[in-house]
């Protein structure tokens, strides 16, 4: 494996790297490289943060009699509309980086839709090619979506039974959710920055677990919102900083 | 002559080009891409990409889309059903080769 200040940095902020990755069709799964390259994923990820402590914040400061609070539904609705509202623009503000700095730097690609990539060939009963994920793959992805359905289900199940009473550990749920992605993340990466990051992680959860949401998004989330934000917004810049803008392609 | 040395003999001479190789090799796993894309992928110069694009565009393989975002030139590419099946055929014929 190539070690430089780019593969440091990559590990540092426990992000996959295609490229780096030593993978028997590499050159098969460069365009992989090209997904987060600009960081636009953790910025998406401290805006879902960001969200959540907006969230509990309303929920926090609304009369306590509110139709919001006090009916299960009202406040479904109203997680959705708070959510919607921080993360769609959080969405089109990624199309803008990726339209107006990433891509004219680093050039377009753009990947197969999961159709075509993983059930089409199945389907037609063809060998995989390379670069395409295998039916291993595909079985890895429904566990996947189906860990994360259950995550889901389990959280609305303690939303029916314990109502707002115990929101402070669904949001340590959240808190082990976000934990189980960056262990995901740094799979394969023991260096002890990373294991420094997951003990964090981890101390982080288990405090969210025995406290009430207010003392949650007080320290907590405030603090992983904006690091999620500045290690987006440092691995864009470093991103800008390696790719120079190229003049239009004439050809 | 053997079956392996046919094989050889047999392979697409316009996808074995290592340049119009690592050209295919790029286009065969994504759906499309742009020239830039390409020219920081393969590291060739403007002029040898053009005429590598050209080769393939001429044999039918790839596909080139000329558009404008903007005042700004755009050139998109992508891979053929054609090219997608001859690049099938050279993988199998070299796995047959050697």
């Amino acid at each position: 494996m190539k070690y430089d200040i780019h593969t440091a940095w990559l590990r540092l902020t426990a992000t996959v790297d295609a490229a780096h990755a030593p993978r028997p069709h590499g050159n098969m799964e460069r365009h992989k490289l090209y997904d987060n390259i600009d960081g636009t994923g953790e910025m998406f990820m401290g805006l879902m943060l960001l969200g959540f402590a907006l969230l509990g914040y309303l929920q926090a400061i609304l009369p306590e009699h509110s139709i919001w609070r006090t009916n299960m539904f009202a406040s479904l609705l109203f997680m959705y509309a708070v959510l919607i509202l921080v993360l769609g623009p959080g969405y089109l503000l990624r199309r803008v980086i990726k339209k107006h700095i990433t891509w004219p730097r680093t050039g377009y690609v753009a990947g197969h839709s999961l159709w075509r990539l993983m059930l089409a060939p199945r389907l037609a009963g063809r060998e995989a090619a390379p670069g395409v994920p295998t039916r291993k793959g595909l079985w890895y992805t429904m566990l996947a979506l189906g860990f994360v359905a259950a995550i889901v289900a389990a959280g609305l199940a303690c939303l029916v039974a314990f109502e707002r009473r115990h929101f402070g550990a669904m949001t340590g749920l959240a808190g082990v959710g976000a934990d189980i992605w960056v262990l995901y993340l740094a799979h394969g990466k023991g260096t002890p920055v990373e294991m420094a990051v997951i003990a964090l992680h981890g101390a982080g959860a288990s405090r969210n677990w025995s406290h009430r949401f207010r003392q949650f998004y007080r320290g907590g989330a405030v603090g992983d919102v904006l690091r999620w934000r500045c290690v987006g917004h440092l691995r864009l810049g470093y991103s800008v900083f390696i790719h120079p803008a190229h003049l239009p392609a004439r050809c | 002559m053997n079956e392996q040395l046919r094989a050889i003999s047999e392979l697409d001479r316009v996808i074995h080009e290592p340049g119009r190789l690592m050209i295919v090799a790029l286009l065969w796993p994504v759906k499309e891409c742009d020239f830039l894309y390409l020219l920081n992928a393969t590291e060739m110069n403007k002029g040898n990409l053009s005429s590598h694009l050209a080769r393939l565009e001429e044999a039918g393989y790839v596909e080139i889309e000329k558009t404008y975002r903007g005042k700004v030139p755009r050139t998109l590419l992508r891979l053929t059903r054609k090219g997608r099946t001859a690049f099938d055929q050279y993988r199998k014929g070299l796995k047959a080769a050697f």
